[in-house]
């Protein structure tokens, strides 16, 4: 988001304007009030005495709750204001605003108070690709409610605008004539309600609606209870606390309910253009999240095994099996100009769907899911075998159906020039990136536990293993690069090695598809000076022909990357070195006031001395909101092994005593400690905080965790 | 002017399909009964259908549905011929869609792809490996 928007939000509903509240979108430009995917409001202006208000401050109060101070008049000087106005809104099926004017003079004023309104009804994409609108325009006023409407065959959308004080409403807003006493105050409500006639959404007051006799639902005791229901931190390193408090509290922000998830809430991909489900994006958050809020992963399961696909369809890249890629609910996707109802094309989420669902049970014994979902699960493992193979060389392999506006790249390294070769050529298609081959491994390995002791199928088991095993043997002979020991990045059409040194490999360590005498090498990469830059993990090496440090997927550091090299690092038994990276990004964090944005550059970090944001991240976004709770997963070692969580940590130095309390899972409520006793000062430039020497190096871990009575 | 008759002939080929078909395992824990109404055909045209068990069958026209598609008959026939989305048409107000969106979902998972689609095929053998 671009620095001095307020932005709020309540599931896919958001609303994003300037600092005095105002909003005037031009066609391209990301403000207005938005749901499902649709622009409802693209202009909404206060005046007083036709005159624009100035910002005195403006207060987030919640993620969906805003106040705006604000003083008549625009200039520079700051001349005592005889009149303020207090501005709050709240997000919600719409928005909720009130305005407070106050006069603070001793003689009565003559107000006239006016608020312009007007929609343009975008879809997000055309937002962003300043697409023209096919439809026609409507306006109409009746019984003191203003009606903007846009039709588009049977396609409608209406935002209805009321006001709770008597106005004079044209087909442009709302006029108020006040007359204010000596110190007196005028208060009125304005309710925006967003309908989507296609959704069978039927016209609403927003959630946090007027009147005495409604009682509102309370978003703020819904986020108390969120966040108490989360295990609790404390910590000898008080920004770790603040940036955990952080991360939960934008998790609610980005709980979305999809229609098909039956009330439950799963992690949307980030604000404001990824307000959806993902398959990728809410996959690889709930593995982060699930020692924190297993709920979010079961929400996500269910809901991606709803819209897994059943058919070929060639313009939504849809095989059977497939787990989707992203889903949309605006004009574009409904009139088929967009692929997103849902599209599939990516190559990482059916193979990864298998592994949440597994890593679920192992936390959770929730075997209940895992029988609902062993269809999907099976109809997943098949899709590698019957739709992924490509090239029939028992990879997995993507390539585009649709070539107008499907994804070139279909593993989480999306952007076009994100697989190459070291020279800096890229491939051809199809492409077969490393990393999935270690998602199919996982999943096949994982598949085949969860046939063995829950479906009770062990020769569905045994083909899984050995399928497993194969694929290891092959992956670590065509990938592996002699000379320079490592992994390539993906394998061509041709066979050959792209050979590129990038940061997927670490999510092999993550897989376990490495054989353990190859492991060292790897981890020596990913910690050696062209892929560590001292804050974690570049996507691609510097000295590599593509690499650029601002290069979104050559070159800048993700913190969601990370935190799943450091896991895989843990597998491996790389116990400092994930510390090293956990330390980077959560002392990267502190410079992001505990939110991580989704990248920041690859600079090194003795040249820099902070993390450069990268220009156009989304933020928050779900997956660098998740970073910070796998990594302290990992730091302490968290580990569900049968009815027992084992706990084993290696914290860098300067984070002190860790406590993690209340853990959830099979075995009730667990709490975990441990103490940093990682030196991690040879890491370049790493600031005090977490390099010093002076933390508490002579304490040692606990090596349990303390049980509590468990809680059912 | 598009033949009526063809166009309740492709639905109609659709449900007897699905009713001779089966089971489906992503109906094996759906249990409900769906009606398709036409909008613009003959009053009360339309299918009732018994989801039980992972099968379909037609069911009495008197059941009480505890979801309803409604289209007219050329979006009706799309959707059953694979030319028109569910999910896309539902977002444009030319399905509408009542009931339980999990039943919902079910239902609309039987829905065939479009006709054209080739799948991804296999490119070559034998690299890489």
């Amino acid at each position: 988001m671009s620095d001095g928007l307020v932005q709020i939000l309540d599931g896919n509903t958001f609303v994003v304007s300037d600092q005095r509240g105002d909003i005037e979108a031009s066609r391209t430009d990301p403000t207005g009030l938005f749901s499902f995917d649709t622009r409802f409001l693209s202009r909404w202006v206060l005046t007083v005495n036709g005159e624009r208000l100035n910002a005195l401050s403006t207060d987030d109060l919640q993620y969906f709750q805003s106040r705006f101070f604000l003083v008549p008049g625009t200039g520079t000087v700051y001349v005592d204001a005889k009149l303020s106005v207090i501005r709050t809104r709240a997000v919600g099926d719409g928005f909720h605003e009130e305005l407070m004017v106050m006069n603070h003079d001793e003689q009565p004023v003559e107000l006239e108070i006016r608020v312009d309104a007007d929609c343009d009804f975008a879809d997000l994409f055309e937002v962003k690709d300043a697409l023209e609108k096919k439809g026609s325009y409507g306006r109409q006023i009746a019984d003191g409610v203003l009606h903007l409407t846009y039709e588009r065959e049977t396609f409608h959308r209406e935002t209805t605008i009321t006001a709770g004080e008597p106005a004079q409403i044209d087909e442009r807003g709302f006029l108020f004539r006040v007359d204010l006493g000596p110190k007196g105050r005028w208060s009125t409500t304005l309710d925006v309600v967003t309908a989507n006639t296609g959704l069978g959404e039927r016209l609403r007051r927003p959630k946090y609606g007027r009147g005495a006799t409604r009682a509102r639902p309370n978003m703020e005791k819904d986020l108390d209870a969120w966040i108490a229901a989360a295990p609790t931190v404390r910590c000898g390193w008080q920004p770790l606390e603040s940036t955990y408090r952080r991360s939960l509290v934008d998790l609610a922000a980005l709980r979305f309910s999809p229609p098909v998830a039956g009330g439950r809430s799963l992690p949307a991909a980030g604000l404001p253009w990824f307000m959806t489900m993902f398959g990728r994006d809410s996959i690889l958050t709930s593995l982060q999240t699930l020692p924190f809020t297993p709920e979010l992963a079961e929400a996500t399961l269910r809901s991606l095994a709803a819209r897994q696909g059943t058919r070929i369809d060639d313009f939504r890249d849809e095989d059977p099996g497939r787990i989707l890629h992203e889903i949309r609910y605006g004009e574009l996707t409904a009139f088929e100009e967009r692929p997103h109802s849902p599209y599939y094309g990516n190559a990482d989420a059916t193979p990864l769907f298998v592994v949440l669902l597994d890593e679920y049970e192992r936390w959770t014994g929730d075997t209940r899911l895992v029988r609902d979902l062993e269809h999907h699960a099976r109809a997943a493992l098949a899709w590698i075998d019957d739709y992924a193979d490509l090239m029939g060389s028992g990879y997995v392999w993507y390539r585009r159906r649709n070539e107008q506006t499907g994804l070139e790249n279909q593993c989480w390294k999306d952007s076009w020039d994100s697989i190459s070769y070291r020279d800096g050529r890229l491939p051809g298609f199809p492409r077969a990136t490393c990393e999935l081959q270690g998602y199919a491994y996982d999943a096949r390995v994982r598949g085949a536990r969860l046939a063995r002791t829950v479906w009770k199928d062990a020769d569905y088991a045994a083909r899984l293993e050995k399928q497993a095993a194969d694929l290891k043997r092959r992956f670590n002979r065509d990938f592996w690069v002699k000379d320079d020991e490592y992994f390539a990045l993906a394998l061509d059409a041709d066979g050959g090695r792209v050979d590129a040194l990038a940061s997927n490999i670490g999510h092999l360590l993550w897989s376990g598809i490495v054989d353990r005498t190859k492991a060292g090498a790897v981890v020596r990469h990913l910690m050696g000076e062209h892929l560590f830059s001292g804050w974690g993990v570049r996507t691609l090496a510097a000295g590599e022909g593509r690499y650029n440090p601002v290069g979104y997927h050559v070159g800048a550091v993700w913190p969601f990357d990370n935190s799943f090299i450091a896991w895989g690092l843990r597998r491996y038994g790389f116990k400092e070195e994930a510390a090293r990276i956990a330390a980077g990004i959560l002392d990267a964090a502190e410079f992001f006031d505990g939110r991580l944005p989704e990248a920041f550059g690859g600079y090194p970090r003795r040249l820099t001395r902070y993390p450069v944001r990268y220009p156009t991240a989304c933020s928050p976004q779900a997956w660098s909101t998740g970073a910070p709770l796998l990594f302290l997963r990992t730091m302490l070692g968290l580990e569900p092994v049968g009815d027992h969580l084992v706990v084993d940590p290696a914290l860098p130095q300067g984070i002190g005593r860790l406590e993690l309390l209340d853990i959830p899972g099979r075995w009730g409520r667990i709490d975990a400690f441990g103490r940093g006793r990682v030196e991690i000062t040879r890491s370049p430039g790493l600031r005090q905080e977490l390099g010093d020497d002076a933390g508490d190096a002579a304490s040692r871990p606990r090596r349990s965790g303390r049980r509590r009575a468990p809680a059912g | 002017m598009v033949d009526r008759k063809l166009r309740a002939g492709a639905t109609q080929e659709f449900v007897s399909g699905l009713c001779a078909g089966g089971p489906y395992p992503t109906l094996a824990r759906v249990r409900a009964i769906v009606r398709f109404e036409v909008t613009d055909g003959s009053p009360g045209e339309g299918w009732t259908l018994a989801l039980a068990d992972g099968t379909v069958r037609l069911a009495d026209e008197a059941a009480e549905a505890d979801c309803v598609f409604r289209a007219d008959a050329a979006t009706m026939d799309g959707l059953a011929s694979g030319r028109v989305n569910g999910t896309a048409a539902i977002l444009r107000g030319a399905l509408v869609a009542d009931g339980a969106p999990d039943v919902l979902a079910a239902i609309q998972a039987l829905l065939p792809g479009p006709p054209g689609s080739s799948g991804p095929g296999q490119a070559g053998e034998g690299a890489g490996a």
